[in-house]
């Protein structure tokens, strides 16, 4: 198994929270729409594809739905409720170390070792929730024997991570994830670009989503040992959205178009 | 009426309030402190360990079955200001260290340490903001070859809650 840099790249996406259920999900074609953008005139042979967990999510979040259904009497504060468990719920009520999270983790990496066993080089966008996952198991795979080599990309099942939204600024997160796995010897580096709206809520956990700065989210994993073999960056961005909306924004942001073309084409 | 006399009579009175803003200020800083270093005595008393790492295997009980069947209590002191102890199961991340107690937060996140006979008592509180944040009470309880650990932990995220309990039983035969 090795990547095939001739090969076409793939970006595989991962969710995070949003509304409805796995077949409503297209993040993966506004993705392959906003690196098209970027691209101009520059051939590019690239293909998207996106892992889709939602279903099970929602039958863990059943108990909540029904929970709301009876508080909510009236049928349009219900809708609202509703839709916001479907956002919110899945960061809080994601508890990590569940069978639920443990099946999610498998198949996301399950998904990541067949774009590698077909040789093509592969790229992680990572939003929200989705964002834990996609650290979780990169972090995971950069412990298996003959993966990531530092001194080889062939070897590298992922060649990078983008993060949209991200919350593992939050401690209910980062209090338990303190590192990121060194890659040890090596030139190659690993690299993690994670973009943020400045009132993005789930990034901040502030109520009414005020305006951050100064805010470290990955960098915090940074370190000074060369062996570690990372380049973390945090790149805020104005996706001209607000609270919520801000939160599922994006997709669509050039700043984020033009890190991912960046990414994939060096 | 502000001559000599008057500035000098409240000269004791502006160090008496200079001397309990002092303590006012510094006073829950130091109790936050000594929580703290309480939690960490208590916790190494509690399991009589004297190196810097123990670790127990033990069963979840009276537990949802989504956390798996085992679970593993972890107490770490080999890196001073790292230091944490934590419940971990099955289904835990390899990334995560488990959910627990972390002493490389600020002192102020620990609330109550409460030691009594055969019974501790940990918590601790971290916020993000005044919306966000995750609470965690420790109970752990002495029963005759067996050590009870309890977590009750509640993550808030803006208007959202949700709340965790598990227990795990460790057989120290």
């Amino acid at each position: 198994m090795a990547v095939d840099p001739t090969k076409p790249r793939t970006v595989l996406v991962i969710h995070g929270v949003q509304t409805g259920d796995s077949a409503d999900l297209n993040q993966h074609t506004l993705i392959k729409q906003l690196l098209d953008s970027r691209l101009g005139n520059m051939p590019l042979r690239f293909t998207t594809d996106l892992f889709r967990y939602e279903d099970l999510n929602d039958q863990v979040q059943g108990k909540y739905q029904k929970l709301v259904k009876l508080i909510v009497a009236n049928p349009v504060g219900q809708a609202l409720a509703s839709k916001a468990i479907d956002l919110i719920g899945d960061v809080v009520t994601a508890r990590l170390d569940t069978s639920t999270a443990a099946k999610i983790r498998q198949g996301f990496k399950e998904k990541i070792l067949e774009i590698f066993d077909a040789g093509n080089p592969c790229y992680v966008v990572a939003h929200s929730l989705g964002s834990i996952y996609a650290f979780d198991v990169i972090n995971d795979l950069m412990t298996e024997k003959d993966l990531f080599d530092r001194q080889s990309r062939r070897t590298w099942p992922v060649q990078g991570l983008i993060t949209l939204g991200s919350p593992i600024g939050l401690s209910m997160f980062n209090r338990g994830r303190k590192k990121v796995q060194s890659l040890g010897e090596g030139d190659k580096m690993f690299r993690w670009v994670n973009y943020w709206d400045r009132t993005d809520p789930i990034v901040s956990g502030k109520m009414f989503g005020q305006n951050l700065t100064g805010y470290e989210i990955a960098e915090k994993y940074r370190s000074p040992s060369p062996q570690q073999g990372w380049v973390i960056r945090d790149r805020p961005v104005d996706t001209g959205k607000v609270w919520l909306l801000a939160h599922v924004a994006y997709w669509d942001n050039p700043m984020v178009g033009d890190g991912l073309f960046d990414m994939v084409t060096n | 009426m502000d001559g000599p006399g008057h500035g000098k009579r409240r000269e004791p009175m502006t160090l008496f309030l200079l001397i309990l803003m002092f303590l006012l200020t510094t006073m829950p800083a130091h109790s936050a402190d000594t929580l703290k270093h309480q939690a960490a005595a208590a916790l190494k008393e509690f399991f009589q360990v004297t190196g810097p790492v123990a670790e127990f295997h033990g069963r979840y009980e009276d537990t949802p079955p989504e956390y798996g069947a085992t679970c593993r209590v972890r107490l770490d002191f080999s890196e001073p200001g790292q230091e944490y102890f934590t419940i971990s199961g099955e289904y835990t991340p390899s990334t995560s260290i488990g959910d627990g107690i972390y002493f490389d937060a600020p002192d102020d996140t620990f609330v109550t340490v409460n030691f009594e006979g055969d019974t501790l008592i940990l918590e601790q509180r971290l916020r993000d903001t005044f919306s966000t944040g995750t609470h965690t009470y420790m109970r752990l309880h002495q029963q005759p070859g067996i050590i009870k650990v309890t977590i009750r932990e509640t993550s808030r995220l803006l208007f959202f809650s949700s709340t965790q309990v598990k227990h795990c039983v460790i057989s120290m035969e």
